[in-house]
């Protein structure tokens, strides 16, 4: 009886419980399992810049960032059920955003709409379609700095994706390398060399500022 | 995720980082973007517009829909054709084509023809054989029955089909079943005979015939076709097989086979 009555109280909660923004990830998604749509506003909330500020620096358009970082949620939202709590969030969310920045890119390159920045240019190019700025010094120390942003940002934007996609997510997001190794489905071995040739490519694009 | 947490997570790995480490300094110096004030809305309204999207797939309705219509296709042929291509099995319109020496059977098919009520052309008439009419032939096993003719040097044009131009071609003449006497049926076999002494005394052969193939002489006394009898005024109706000959040869009696 003493049980029942427990139960049902639990119920009861669990039926007007608020998410808590100091919930875990996983508590979160569970809750958005059971339909908590705040849990999944929090969610969202935690992720969108992040996911935004990734996508931005791997596509270097911010309008398209939005778009996918958009998408990405979305995409998570409709396979929550599918989600396992075998790793973190954060790498699940990070490969979904990953994966439709690699189908954009694939999109791009079939409608032969080639960047003028060199965004796609292979390996074998990526010496090449790289201009410097001038480095001559500026009296207005933002526009020195909104200047080099730029120009970092098409450094990066010229790297092959498969350097590109882990030097963001070390050098620009902050991860693990164990975590970009689980976001890129790749050997830890493997991760740490592509972040190390994507620095050394970009140490050459950008040697005016060394 | 602030920037602080990214820093720790870096620090701890900073060993990793030494080299080129310069570059991930200038890296993470870099100003974050952040997602617009209407992202969440914007993220509901693709969430709602999922939802309420209809299933557009049309995948299902293909998997039926394309073996059913290539069904209704080719039924639609097979009615409005009457047969496949190549299906000899239907009837097929007959054709007025040659004269009927080119014809000649000694066995037609009386059971098979029918007559058509309105012939497309006017078809010939040869006065050996009687009357002739435009029929439409509906036996299966009509390319395959005997057909003798009196001169192989001119083919017989049989064509087939269901096909509907080979139904809009002038009809064929093909002998009506009649009462075939023996003198015209040997003519046809391409010999010249009398009735003599209770037999067909062959008179002559012509060249390149039946009757010469089959080794028929004159002198030859023709007494049986197919086993069947002859005498003056026997008529054979229908025709015959036409394969073989009773001769009497020099007082002996031979079979001969008939050879085309």
């Amino acid at each position: 009886m003493a049980l029942d009555k427990l139960e049902s109280r639990r119920t009861e909660v669990r039926s007007h419980h608020v998410s808590d923004p100091n919930q875990s990830d996983h508590e979160l998604i569970e809750a958005t399992k059971n339909g908590d749509e705040a849990a999944f506003a929090l969610i969202v909330g935690r992720y969108r810049n992040p996911i935004t500020n990734y996508l931005y620096r791997f596509l270097n358009d911010y309008e398209e960032a939005v778009d996918l970082a958009q998408e990405t949620f979305v995409r998570v939202y409709f396979a929550i059920e599918r989600y396992h709590t075998d790793y973190a969030f954060s790498t699940y969310i990070y490969r979904i955003a990953t994966n439709l920045a690699i189908s954009e890119i694939r999109k791009r390159k079939r409608r032969t709409i080639l960047s003028l920045t060199g965004l796609f240019q292979t390996e074998a190019d990526d010496t090449t379609e790289f201009q410097p700025t001038d480095p001559r010094d500026l009296q207005d120390k933002a526009l020195v700095d909104d200047e080099r942003s730029r120009v970092i940002a098409r450094a990066i934007a010229t790297l092959p994706p498969k350097y590109r996609f882990p030097v963001i997510l070390r050098d620009v997001e902050g991860r693990t390398y164990e975590e970009i190794a689980q976001i890129l489905e790749l050997g830890l071995g493997t991760t740490k060399s592509r972040i190390s040739r994507a620095r050394a490519l970009l140490k050459e694009k950008l040697k005016t500022y060394f | 995720m602030d920037r602080t947490k990214l820093g720790n997570g870096m620090n701890q790995q900073n060993g990793l980082d030494t080299e080129n480490g310069e570059v991930a300094v200038l890296l993470r110096k870099l100003p974050r973007v952040e997602a617009p004030g209407d992202f969440d809305f914007g993220v509901k309204a693709r969430i709602a517009a999922a939802n309420s999207k209809p299933n557009t797939s049309f995948l299902p309705f293909l998997k039926v829909a394309a073996p059913l219509s290539l069904l209704l296709v080719v039924g639609a042929f097979v009615i409005l054709y009457g047969t496949l291509p190549g299906d000899t099995s239907v009837g097929s319109v007959a054709e007025v084509s040659a004269p009927q020496d080119e014809q000649i059977s000694l066995k037609p098919e009386p059971a098979t023809v029918q007559p058509i009520a309105n012939p497309v052309s006017t078809p010939q008439v040869d006065g050996r054989s009687g009357e002739q009419v435009a029929v439409a032939i509906s036996n299966p096993t009509r390319r395959t029955g005997p057909i003798r003719r009196a001169n192989r040097a001119q083919p017989i044009s049989v064509r087939e089909g269901g096909s509907i131009d080979s139904a809009l071609r002038p009809a064929r003449v093909i002998p009506a079943p009649s009462d075939v006497p023996v003198r015209e049926i040997l003519e046809r076999l391409g010999m010249k005979a009398e009735f003599i002494d209770g037999g067909w005394k062959v008179r002559s052969t012509t060249d390149n015939s039946i009757a010469t193939r089959s080794g028929v002489r004159s002198d030859d006394v023709i007494e049986a076709i197919d086993g069947r009898a002859i005498t003056e005024a026997t008529t054979l109706k229908g025709g015959v097989d036409g394969k073989s000959l009773n001769v009497r040869r020099e007082g002996k009696q031979v079979k001969l086979d008939l050879k085309n």
